[in-house]
């Protein structure tokens, strides 16, 4: 466990020292919120669309990061296993802590038919854009052809219509199907859904990392 | 050839033949006082270091430590390798041991598979045909990269120490001592990927060898090194053989002919 802890300091440091980049996670989705402002619903849809992009980008840099670190750390001593939960802790803070702050803006600035939920929303949006971000970072060999990977992954989903039944094929559905619940009730979408989806992405992304791992290895 | 270069040739030869280190170090320091009272270049008044050695060794007698390799059974085993790289053939048919403080040098021009054999050794790479067997942990050190552009070298330390079992204060106190070895001060708060290509290596030398390794696989480990820094990284490998640490070290230097145990020449696969 301490072995964990310390994988997950040393990639929070490594992450906080990309200044850029962490404004660029904070500010991406907040320009989009700020500018969509019109209605409850286009904002917040596009503060979780800004959400997805950002924090799956960071995920896949910093798993692009430990390709060439953690070979060697596992040559030291270290397993795969301590190693991949190491940063995926560390990713999975940062983006909570920034999907946390995001949700006290919303519960703040606008009138959302249910706070936890868009809550709920902001979190799983969270956890699975991090898994992906780490399976494309498993799976992509090269940084530019893993950015637009991910850009491709969710502009398709950002301008789909969550309606069409080919759009449950995109990973990040469930980002899209919690916030019309939240926002619109259970008339508009199912948290069951959108809960099962995120679960099933994050299963998929998880199998796909591990392969690709022990491919490469 | 410098004085200290043939120097560091005598000693090596001297271990070579079984000396054991307080006689090395005592003809050593001998001998160096005295090229300082007589001048003049070592190779004119002793001829080839390996030959001077051989008259050390027959005068000091009883006191060389016999070499055994019954007790030293290799801890790299490469046998038959052969390995392909988008569809032409790298390595074919190499073969070799590696027993515990011995330094083989990878020699041969671009493109022999120099760097695809060492990573091989690490186990990134697996070959077409053929085996290969390491012993114990590995310390790796890349010719380039390896390393965390953000983390600072005592963050590197810390990582590396404990794959070994050590705490963060002892694995920084180790590797601070190990790049000041290589003439380089850790402490300085910069990351990774704001020091020099030479220092960078070092950080990255210091690294693999704070776990304390069985093995130590070095592709062109002091590219971007100067004089000085190459000089202090092979007085560290020495010094690492000491414990029994094996080496693989490829290199397109000359230098490394003078100063491994033994030198694997690939050609590349025809």
């Amino acid at each position: 466990m301490t072995d964990v802890l310390l994988g997950a300091e040393m990639t929070l440091r490594g992450l906080l020292r990309r200044r850029i980049s962490i404004a660029v996670l904070v500010l991406l989705p907040l320009a989009l919120y700020v500018v969509s402002g019109d209605t409850v619903g286009r904002s917040v849809r596009a503060l979780v669309f800004g959400l997805t992009w950002a924090v799956g980008t960071v995920a896949f840099f910093a798993t692009v990061a430990g390709r060439e670190l953690e070979p060697r750390l596992a040559m030291a001593g270290w397993t795969r296993r301590r190693l991949r939960s190491a940063r995926t802790a560390a990713l999975l803070a940062v983006a909570l802590v920034i999907a946390l702050g995001f949700w006290a803006l919303v519960a703040v600035d606008q009138a959302v038919r249910s706070v936890p939920w868009v809550g709920g929303a902001m979190l799983v949006t969270a956890v699975v854009a991090v898994a992906i971000g780490v399976a494309v970072g498993a799976l992509v060999p090269t940084e530019m052809e893993g950015t637009l990977v991910l850009f491709f992954l969710a502009g398709l989903q950002a301008v789909t219509d969550p309606a069409a039944g080919w759009s449950v094929a995109l990973p990040f559905w469930s980002s899209r199907e919690l916030t019309t619940y939240a926002v619109d009730g259970p008339a508009a979408a199912s948290w069951a859904a959108g809960l099962g989806h995120a679960m099933a992405v994050i299963g998929a992304a998880v199998m796909l990392s591990r392969a690709a791992g022990s491919r490469r290895r | 050839m410098t004085d200290r270069e043939w120097l560091g040739q005598l000693e090596r030869e001297l271990q070579a033949r079984g000396v054991a280190r307080p006689q090395r170090i005592e003809a050593l320091v001998e001998t160096e006082a005295f090229l300082a009272d007589a001048g003049g270049p070592a190779v004119d008044h002793f001829g080839p270091a390996a030959a001077y050695a051989e008259e050390l060794v027959r005068a000091i007698g009883r006191r060389v430590e016999p070499l055994d390799d019954r007790g030293r059974d290799p801890v790299v085993v490469v046998d038959g390798v052969r390995c392909s790289h988008r569809g032409r053939t790298v390595l074919d048919g190499v073969s070799f041991c590696v027993r515990p403080g011995e330094v083989v040098a990878l020699i041969g021009a671009n493109g022999a598979g120099k760097s695809t054999l060492l990573r091989v050794l690490a186990g990134l790479d697996r070959p077409d045909r053929g085996s290969v067997e390491v012993c114990g942990p590995v310390g790796y050190v890349p010719q380039a990269g390896g390393l965390d552009p953000h983390l600072r070298a005592d963050e590197h330390f810390a990582l590396f120490g404990r794959g070994g079992g050590l705490d963060r204060d002892e694995a920084r106190r180790r590797g601070r001592d190990l790049a000041s070895r290589l003439g380089w001060d850790a402490s300085e708060p910069t990351v990774a990927g704001e020091l020099s290509g030479g220092t960078r290596q070092k950080l990255s030398v210091a690294a693999a060898l704070v776990p304390g390794p069985a093995v130590l696989l070095l592709d062109e480990p002091y590219q971007g090194m100067d004089a000085d820094g190459m000089s202090r990284f092979w007085e560290l490998l020495w010094d690492s053989t000491e414990d029994g640490v094996a080496s693989v070290v490829s290199s397109h230097h000359a230098d490394v002919l003078d100063r491994a145990t033994t030198v694997v020449e690939l050609e590349g696969a025809p």
